[in-house]
């Protein structure tokens, strides 16, 4: 997993762009990472760690970015990730099972 | 096991355990003080990042710690990237986390931190990933003046530092098998000169073997002075107890000749009383006596006991030193000497007796030669020396009779009839062969056969 998250430079340059907006959104008004964790410590979602372990297990490729959020009453993990051939896939996995619910290309 | 058969084998195996225990050292050492070093490296990054996190914390209106900008490092809001930060209220862990956490928390370990003093910690964090920690205590003021202490830490994964680790030991690999090359290179060296001094042994032993030394040479290397000494001392009391016997065997002989003689004058007086046919058998059986006698003299020279020492004598020289010699006596005068000898032909005989059969050979041949001499050398299996003058030769019916003691066929040259006699207890003692070939009018051809040293086959 940590293979897969040490990142070239460009793509770091990218997400933090994209988790400076994260870090402003959500509803409540509080940043992504802790709504996890709040949620992790009520036990309504796997740790991330997982997540990203059965993820690339079924859908290999390098995780470019990370979002999480509430749908339909539970939570949801949208992984951004380049696939070994190149196409960027979004893979949305329920936060609380683990299990793939969508890979789409982007 | 192998060590007891072979000292290379033995150098070998303790110089490849040694070089093996050194280089995994070297390796092994290598590695740690690199790991080290990359360790202090990485914690000073840690700590110009918790300046920089100290530097953006600020207290929002109420009170609560907040970041006025997030940091610059990308990595800090990657989830699990490995770069973590995270500052702990007092009694609320985890106030405020880089986003890289995501949803895990560094449960800092509670020992009471004396403000302004950085700590060090190893630390398990997000997703069993073990951190590197460098932490501190602030205390900031709100706007009401009051103080609020927290922690700043701020965290790396130790897998960053295993990778360098491990780069930098697969990096090093080719110069440790490079390492290894040049040590046993140096062994090889070192085990060739030193084994060097045994080699020289045996070749000293293998030339007293083959007669062309005495005793080993004085200087050897301290270890081998002992045994050096302790084999000379051996050759020495062989040689000894050799001469012993050599002497003893001479001392009966000489012994035996003087009651010959008296033999000989009995037969003497025998034939003046008229017994002639007693006093002819008693003249037989002391010639018989003493031919046996000499060739025993000669046998005690060459090998009695079966010596270390063995007789070995080279052919042109012992030829040379007898021409010089005959070509200044009235004998050898005027005689043209035809001379085919290779170089360096050598004969299993004490020099001594080498000379005394070529001096009976060439004295008679010059004796009888009218202007030629011949002598022709051949190595073979053994070696054939032929000597061809160009006299009168000898009538077939004698030729027989060629090497009896005082056997003169011709009255005419004065001698005693020792000569070839002479030669042929010579040749009989030593083992070789002779061969006379007469023609009348032709010269006589005497062909001998010798044997030949044993040659050394690495000599």
């Amino acid at each position: 997993m940590i293979n897969t998250l040490v990142l070239r430079p460009f793509v770091l340059l990218l997400l933090a762009s994209a988790s400076a907006l994260a870090l402003s959104d959500g509803p409540s008004g509080v940043a992504d990472h802790d709504r996890a964790r709040h949620a992790l410590e009520r036990g309504e979602v796997r740790p991330i760690g997982e997540i990203l372990r059965v993820v690339s297990a079924r859908v290999p490729g390098e995780v470019v970015g990370v979002e999480f959020e509430r749908e339909h009453g539970g939570w949801r993990y949208e992984l951004k990730l380049i696939a070994p051939d190149g196409r960027v896939l979004e893979v949305e996995v329920d936060a609380a099972t683990g299990r793939i619910l969508e890979v789409e290309e982007d | 096991m192998i060590g007891r058969r072979s000292l290379r084998a033995r150098l070998w195996l303790g110089a490849a355990i040694s070089i093996a225990i050194a280089l995994v050292v070297a390796a092994a050492g290598l590695s740690r003080l690199f790991e080290a070093h990359v360790e202090r490296r990485l914690g000073a990054e840690l700590e110009v990042h918790l300046d920089q996190l100290v530097a953006t914390l600020t207290l929002d209106p109420d009170g609560q710690p907040l970041l006025a900008r997030s940091l610059p490092d990308p990595r800090f809001d990657v989830p699990l990237s490995g770069r973590y930060w995270q500052i702990d209220g007092v009694g609320t862990p985890g106030m405020l986390r880089s986003r890289s956490l995501w949803d895990a928390v560094i449960a800092l370990p509670l020992d009471p931190l004396p403000p302004g003093q950085i700590h060090a910690h190893c630390l398990p964090g997000p997703d069993d990933q073990q951190l590197l920690v460098r932490e501190r205590r602030i205390s900031l003021h709100d706007a009401d003046g009051v103080q609020q202490q927290a922690r700043v830490a701020v965290a790396m994964t130790r897998a960053e530092l295993i990778a360098a680790r491990n780069a930098f030991t697969t990096d090093m690999l080719p110069y440790l098998l490079l390492m290894a090359v040049v040590l046993a290179v140096a062994t090889l060296v070192q085990v060739h000169t030193g084994l060097a001094p045994l080699e020289r042994v045996r070749l000293g032993v293998e030339a007293i073997r083959s007669g062309r030394a005495q005793r080993l040479a004085e200087r050897y290397p301290d270890e081998l002075q002992a045994l050096i000494d302790e084999l000379n001392a051996l050759l020495d009391a062989r040689a000894r107890s050799l001469e012993r016997a050599r002497a003893w065997t001479a001392d009966l002989a000489h012994g035996l000749k003087t009651p010959l003689s008296a033999l000989v004058g009995d037969a003497e007086r025998l034939r003046t009383r008229g017994e002639p046919a007693l006093a002819d058998d008693l003249e037989q059986l002391a010639e018989t006596m003493r031919r046996r006698v000499d060739r025993e003299l000669i046998r005690a020279r060459v090998r009695s006991g079966g010596g270390p020492v063995q007789a070995r004598a080279e052919v042109g020289a012992a030829v040379d030193a007898l021409l010089r010699t005959l070509e200044r006596t009235p004998v050898g005068r005027g005689i043209d000497w035809q001379v085919w000898i290779p170089p360096e032909v050598e004969v299993a005989l004490t020099p001594d007796d080498l000379l005394e059969l070529f001096g009976n050979l060439l004295e008679n041949a010059a004796k009888w030669a009218r202007t030629t001499v011949r002598i022709e050398v051949e190595d073979g299996e053994r070696v054939s020396i032929l000597v061809v003058d160009d006299g009168p030769g000898v009538a077939a019916e004698q030729c027989s009779r060629l090497g009896e003691r005082g056997l003169r066929l011709d009255e005419r040259k004065e001698g005693a009839g020792l000569g070839l006699a002479i030669v042929r207890d010579i040749v009989d003692a030593y083992g070789g062969g002779i061969d006379f070939e007469c023609a009348e009018h032709q010269g006589l051809m005497v062909r001998l056969s010798l044997p030949k040293p044993v040659s050394s086959a690495r000599a």
